[in-house]
């Protein structure tokens, strides 16, 4: 006791000196759902990837938004309007629902005498309710006191505007979903401007000169615009998140919910899985050692066997091993890491502890789903060196290359194999004028039979226990084959429903070249044959690949029967038929600094041709943010509201919310309009996102893993 | 809500409660998982301290070198039994599988902590410490962020020895104070006591934001 007593005694004197790192603190979000005032921007940006949520009410109008901070200097955003008694011809039930885009770039950051200055184009894709363009400045003046001051076009420039160039439409499109260059920076200019206080972390008072006077909402619906000045007051709790409090336009309140999170710092860095194995240095003797060799292979089926129980105390699996005097190549299946850097690291210590001394060479090749999908090339002195270095030096000597023609084949003892899980499940649907946001919950028995890794079939059933998806009534007619519009038709009978039942074939065909077949029944709506192959070189940031399909539309009971590809319009009563073929060529490109794009050229499901861009932001640690469109032969009119289809997608690790390593992520995919031009199969497991985690680019970026 | 959905609420929490390990197969759905984690997981972290009884037992069941640990903020104590020698570095695990590092008795890296250390630059601070020395060290902390990205912190360490204490009965040490400042991260400041032979028999170091303080203890060497 007392020598317990006498250290912490000792150690108690020890006092950490004050000093706080400067925290990148995020800006007071505005009705907009971006950083701003009460209504009016301002010239503030986000930290680099803030991703933020807003649901506001101000009179009538509801908002609630997605912003992403897309690069430093970038911003977008994509929100939901719904303004109650508003008289227009697509209102339901009074309330007019809308979509909107915004995008804003910082052209000046804040230096010195500098304010910033940022430009925005605000609705600028859709039916111009609320487009507008503005230039605005902010500056610190005092710490925690800002000045903003700007020019704004469109709705911010009809009050007390004054002449601008050219004039500008005031309609409210049906369709939306063009850009409205049209408009953009025409018609009267107006000035706004306001300042915000933060006397302390938490508070922020905010005074606002606007510049919009409400036009539409004056005219269509029963909004009072009294007074140009606006305040509001912001709460920020401890979380990060704010609550906004606003009167506005000298006869209205508001309320505001912020949230923010940011995929860069949500989590526990590192995770909290348990410890690595330490790496087992050899002595100069044992380095030499090639006394074993005499039994080399009743040597390495004792060291196999040894190396597969200590692989699966680290969750890993060995799928194949193959162990010569110098070198040792492992085939790896690990379907417990995010990062294939940690599954390697984990492996490599293993091996150091378990292979005979003479092995200096480690090749670890990922195997995924029973394709080799590349080759990492360790040297074990090297490990032993470097366990106490920095990550980076250890990437520098290690090397990696194509899986080896002579790669070790599959061990299948212990298949064939069965998983199975009785787990919950959700699905949404969004934007139904009737219910902006539906849910089903309910309950999913999934199952999987593993012939061998690369022969898969697998399929669940759900049976939904509440939800009101299937209250979906609004019909709306389409000038195509109905291959996607039926959706509420699926979700009033599929229960319980088999949302898939496939059997997968995997293979790599050559180097560089891998394959996927699938049969069954592809997705909710579809089944058939899904056959894919994939160009992806180890070292390369380009990938190529093409899909066919051959599809029939299944029956909207999601069971086991199919009807044909033949549709009949609930509204105009019209009958038209869609090819069984559809595919596509798509190119990947991995821009290296957190951008990924992706390229589809081909034919849609109702058989349009077209392209399909999309544009992610990627994190190390498995988030990916991004944004997609797609552009078919069919003209704007036919494809009806939106005029093309475009959407944001959330892919968000499992990690993220439990802290322990995984390689399950889930990805939530909001489309401002479901329509059934420019409409893809929704195959599962397509291959490039499975064989590029293996590849150079990916595991250098998460290379710090390596020793964790 | 009307009774019947009120029911069906109930029966799928009971049911999100009583699946949330049903089946051999672990790959789930983030959202449920995220949801098990705050609703049931428990930080399994042993929060009593270790009794002289605990630690005499330990010490009785093994030759291996022992050590002792404390995260301060956490409250939270474990004693760790040596597992692996690499040159000057010795690997301690702790019965839950968390690893610690020491060099000469500095904590240099951690495993298993959450917002663990993954590796210094120690050699200056080190090779003052022993000495017993003031002086001015370049120290470097590497810490993975929660996006997996190494994130590497200078510091510029001011080393002070100070007092003479009494470690154990007959056993004299020095403390050593180095105050570490940054640009980029928060300032600490650490004590080590030091042995005669230059060995850190005890110390209390900064471990991250994530870990904070943590003492440590070498009960056998």
């Amino acid at each position: 006791m007392a020598r317990r007593a006498g250290i912490a005694a000792l150690l108690a004197g020890a006092t950490a000196l004050a000093g706080a790192p400067h925290a990148d603190t995020v800006p007071s979000y505005n009705l907009y759902g971006l950083p701003g005032l009460v209504d009016m921007p301002d010239a503030n940006m986000s930290p680099d990837a803030t991703l933020a949520l807003t649901y506001g009410r101000m009179g009538t109008a509801n908002r609630g938004s997605v912003s992403f901070q897309i690069a430093p200097r970038l911003v977008g955003t994509f929100r939901y309007t719904g303004i109650g008694s508003f008289d227009h011809r697509a209102s339901v039930d009074g309330v007019y629902y809308d979509r909107s885009f915004d995008v804003r770039f910082q052209l000046l950051t804040e230096s010195g005498w500098r304010p910033s200055v940022v430009i925005g184009l605000q609705d600028f894709i859709g039916t111009g309710l609320y487009s507008a363009e503005y230039l605005v400045a902010t500056k610190t003046i005092a710490p925690g006191l800002q000045v903003t001051g700007g020019l704004g076009w469109g709705r911010l420039g009809s009050y007390n505007g004054f002449g601008g160039f050219g004039t500008r439409s005031e309609e409210v499109l049906d369709d939306g979903g063009q850009p409205t260059t049209d408009r953009w920076f025409r018609g009267d200019i107006a000035p706004f401007g306001g300042i915000a206080w933060s006397p302390d972390d938490r508070l922020t008072f905010k005074l606002e000169y606007s510049s919009d006077q409400y036009d539409l909402e004056r005219e269509n619906s029963t909004f009072e615009h009294n007074s140009p000045i606006n305040v509001g007051m912001d709460y920020r709790f401890k979380g990060g998140s704010q609550l906004s409090l606003y009167y506005a336009h000298g006869s209205t309140i508001g309320a505001q919910y912020t949230y923010t999170m940011n995929p860069k710092t949500l989590g526990v860095p590192g995770g909290t899985e348990t410890a690595p194995l330490p790496v087992k240095p050899r002595s100069a003797a044992e380095a030499r050692d090639l006394g074993w060799t005499s039994d080399i292979s009743g040597t390495e089926a004792s060291t196999q066997a040894r190396l597969a129980r200590s692989l699966s105390r680290e969750k890993l699996e060995l799928e194949g091993f193959d162990l010569e005097p110098n070198r040792a190549t492992l085939r790896l299946r690990n379907d417990t890491y995010g990062a294939t850097s940690q599954a390697v690291g984990r492996a490599a210590r293993a091996m150091s502890r378990i292979l005979p001394g003479s092995v200096e060479e480690f090749v670890i090749v990922p195997s995924e789903r029973g394709m080799p999908a590349s080759a990492i090339t360790l040297r074990r002195s090297d490990l032993e060196a470097l366990e106490n270095e920095a990550a980076a030096d250890m990437l520098a000597r290690t090397g990696f290359g194509e899986a080896p023609a002579n790669t070790p084949p599959m061990e299948l003892d212990d298949h064939p194999r069965f998983l199975w899980s009785l787990a919950p499940y959700y699905n949404y649907a969004t934007f139904d004028p009737d219910g902006p946001l539906r849910l089903d919950l309910g309950v999913a028995l999934r199952g999987q039979i593993e012939f061998s890794p690369n022969i898969v079939l697998r399929g669940s059933i759900g049976k939904k226990i509440v939800g009101n998806i299937d209250d979906i009534t609004r019909e709306s007619a389409s000038n195509l084959p109905r291959v996607r519009t039926d959706y509420a038709e699926y979700a009033r009978e599929a229960d319980p429903r088999i949302p898939r039942l496939t059997l997968a074939f995997y293979g790599k065909p050559a180097s560089q070249l891998y394959s996927r077949l699938t049969l069954g029944y592809l997705e909710t709506m579809y089944a058939g044959a899904s056959a894919e192959i994939l160009w992806k070189p180890v070292g390369s940031r380009l990938a190529l690949g093409a899909e066919l399909n051959y599809v029939e539309r299944r029956d909207f009971d999601m069971l086991f029967g199919l009807q044909g590809n033949e549709t009949t319009d609930p509204v105009t009563g019209i009958t038209r038929s869609f090819p069984h073929v559809n595919g596509h060529v798509s190119a990947y490109y991995d821009f290296g600094n957190g951008y990924n794009t992706q390229l589809d050229v081909g034919r849609y499901i109702a058989g349009d041709k077209g392209a399909t861009l999309t544009v992610a932001r990627e994190f190390a640690n498995g988030w990916r943010i991004g944004a997609f469109a797609t552009k078919t032969d069919v003209s704007s009119k036919d494809f009806g509201e939106g005029s093309f289809d475009k959407g944001l997608f959330f892919t968000i690790p499992v990690s993220i919310g439990t802290g322990k390593p995984s390689r399950s992520d889930s990805t939530f995919t909001i489309r401002s309009v479901q329509r059934d031009g420019g409409a893809k199969l929704s195959v599962s497991d397509r291959l490039y996102e499975r064989i590029r985690d293996n590849h150079e680019p990916d595991v250098a970026t998460s290379w710090g893993r390596f020793w964790r | 809500m009307s009774f019947k959905t009120t029911c069906r609420v109930a029966l799928l929490t009971g049911l999100i409660a009583a699946l949330a390990a049903c089946g051999n197969d672990d790959n789930r759905d983030p959202v449920f998982e995220t949801a098990y984690a705050s609703l049931f997981g428990k930080d399994n972290e042993d929060q009593t301290p270790i009794s002289d009884q605990e630690i005499a037992e330990t010490l009785a069941a093994t030759d291996l070198p022992v050590i002792r640990l404390r995260i301060e903020a956490r409250k939270s104590e474990a004693v760790a039994l040596e597992i692996e020698r690499s040159g000057e570095h010795r690997t301690y695990g702790t019965a839950n599988r968390q690893g610690i590092v020491l060099r000469h008795g500095m904590i240099t890296a951690t495993r298993g902590l959450g917002g663990d250390l993954m590796s210094v630059e120690e050699d200056q601070l080190l090779s003052l410490v022993r000495a017993r020395s003031a002086g001015q060290a370049r120290y470097v902390q590497r810490y993975l962020t929660p996006e997996d990205v190494t994130e590497e912190l200078v510091y510029s360490c001011e080393i002070r020895p100070q007092q003479q204490v009494e470690v154990t009965p007959g056993v004299s040490g020095t403390t050593v104070r180095a105050a570490c400042s940054s640009e980029t991260a928060p300032n600490f400041a650490d004590v080590y006591i030091v042995d005669a032979g230059g060995e850190i028999v005890g110390s209390r170091q900064w471990l991250g934001k994530t870990t904070g303080y943590v003492t440590m203890q070498q009960l056998r060497r």
